[in-house]
């Protein structure tokens, strides 16, 4: 698979095809997963690590998922980097040492780390809310690696994790929202306070630690013991048709507002694309939310949810490098930024 | 009272706001009130380790499988081998309890047995022990742990290759 290539396009879970795409931009469940005999990532030295590598891309050769593997140890920074804005790895990994890859499929809905925190990290990634797909995928690449591999699992904690936090299930399911309006009114917070009660976790777009930039929220549950797959997956699924309700509710006040109008600031947006030469990625990505809500709302004809979702991931550093065709510093990516929104976005057509 | 955010400390920052209109209180603690702007962080392991844990008679104790302290576990909360829960248990299960709903797996389970676990035990040990043997040049007790780590990789073929 060419990497180059890879940055011209999204994975299918952003193709804004899923149920409820409009507010929900994808699902994402992933399994964390040890082998019995090994120490975990972080004790292991890069023999071992090796040995894990090539035990794992020994087993997914018989996978019935058609997958590719990818060393990260040799590959260039800006390529783990582009793995990394794309979701399929993680921030560690891209900028971790020693033998470790990811294996995915052509469409990235499928992925597998190695030697992550976890030996083995699954992710499958969905368009829109999706969880039961989700899971049902998930459960059968967990099967057929587990019937291959031998787990670290003890009945009374489940499967085993370098973190506590992961043990039992060492399931993760999230569901990535985009909010703008919710944070317009400020009720975000209110949202943030009910989901911890309930023991549901709100991290930003790029997972823990990162900013909730762009308006996007990434919810998950917390709990990984004590509970089965599916009553997690169906508590997760539970909440969110109430946020999207929500989310609609403050999104039709916006449009009825007269003091902070929402088609003023839409129209700000589309000027500020039009006319910006520089723009840096937080701005890219603060217009791209404002139109992505536009285009939800019926108010940006001739833009699409799946067009602008591919820009959210091209406007990022490394992406603008491989689209432009080389090493850019962070003048002529603003520049180069400003000019792929223009061309992109085309808005003296809409 | 308590913090209305984390619901654990005691909520010593009060603050009033003005929000359309209408008057809102909010009651917490510092550490909630200095991440209010943002998404809440994840689980902050190390210092929940402290807060839970504090020093007690696990300090001396280490995994004979892997050699990890309890107190490095304490201070960067990442576990160093799947033994270590057994190793660990004491202090891990009132952790385990705070972080979960309960010690009790519900969740799915490998459909064949997992590997005997005295099989990874000495697995785990040999594979420190050949580390310890490289980085310490006795190439030739190296290549004899190689060996037996070979042996008993091949012993539980279906489970290891």
């Amino acid at each position: 698979m060419n990497l180059d290539a890879l940055a011209q396009s999204s994975g299918e879970w952003l193709n804004a095809t899923g149920p409820q795409s409009q507010i929900v931009v994808s699902t994402r469940i992933r399994l964390a997963r040890n082998l019995a005999a090994y120490p975990f990532t972080n004790r292991t030295n890069n023999f071992q690590k090796g040995e894990i590598e090539a035990l794992v891309c020994d087993k997914i050769r018989l996978f019935s998922f058609d997958v590719d593997y990818h060393h990260l140890a040799n590959m260039p920074a800006l390529d783990r980097q582009v793995l990394f804005e794309r979701h399929l790895i993680s921030r560690d990994m891209a900028s971790g040492e020693g033998p470790r890859g990811v294996a995915f499929n052509s469409g990235e809905s499928i992925s597998l780390m190695v030697n992550e925190e976890d030996h083995l990290r699954l992710q499958v990634m969905r368009s829109g809310l999706d969880l039961q797909n989700a899971w049902a995928v998930i459960d059968d690449m967990d099967n057929q690696l587990e019937s291959k591999l031998s787990y670290a699992f003890s009945e009374e904690f489940g499967y085993l994790t370098a973190c506590p936090t992961n043990v039992g299930t060492g399931m993760r399911a999230s569901v990535m929202l985009h909010l703008p309006a919710l944070e317009h009114t400020r009720h975000i917070e209110q949202v943030y306070r009910a989901l911890q009660k309930i023991s549901l976790e709100v991290r930003g777009l790029y997972g823990e630690g990162s900013r909730a930039s762009g308006h996007f929220y990434q919810i998950s549950n917390q709990v990984t013991l004590g509970k089965s797959e599916p009553t997690i997956i169906k508590e997760l699924g539970g909440v969110i048709p109430e946020i999207i309700r929500y989310e609609n509710e403050a999104r039709q006040a916006w449009l009825a507002d007269s003091q902070q109008p929402l088609k003023d600031r839409i129209q700000r947006v589309r000027e500020t694309i039009k006319t910006e030469t520089q723009m840096s990625c937080e701005e890219a990505i603060e217009c791209l939310s404002i139109l992505r809500l536009a285009t939800a709302l019926g108010e940006a004809p001739g833009l699409g949810l799946a067009q602008l979702d591919e820009l959210f991931i091209q406007v990022q550093q490394a992406h603008l490098q491989k689209i432009m065709g080389g090493p850019l510093d962070s003048e002529e990516r603003n520049t180069a930024r400003a000019q792929l929104l223009r061309q992109k976005l085309d808005l003296a057509k809409s | 009272m308590n913090c209305e955010n984390c619901d654990m400390a005691q909520a010593t920052i009060h603050i009033t706001r003005i929000v359309g209109g209408k008057k809102r209180k909010s009651h917490l603690c510092k550490e909630c009130a200095a991440e209010k702007a943002l998404p809440k962080a994840q689980i902050n392991l190390p210092a929940l380790l402290q807060a839970l844990l504090g020093q007690n008679d696990m300090a001396q104790v280490d995994c004979p499988c892997c050699g990890i302290g309890f107190m490095e576990f304490r201070s960067n909360g990442r576990l160093g081998c799947p033994h270590d829960y057994e190793a660990f248990r004491k202090a891990l299960t009132p952790l385990i309890q705070r972080l979960h709903v309960k010690i009790n797996h519900k969740g799915k389970r490998p459909s064949r047995p997992p590997l005997e676990s005295t099989k990874a035990h000495l697995l785990l040990t040999l594979r420190r022990s050949l580390a310890v043997a490289v980085s310490s040049e006795q190439y030739e007790e190296a290549a004899r742990l190689k060996r037996e780590i070979q042996q008993l990789v091949q012993e539980t073929v279906s489970h290891e290759s």
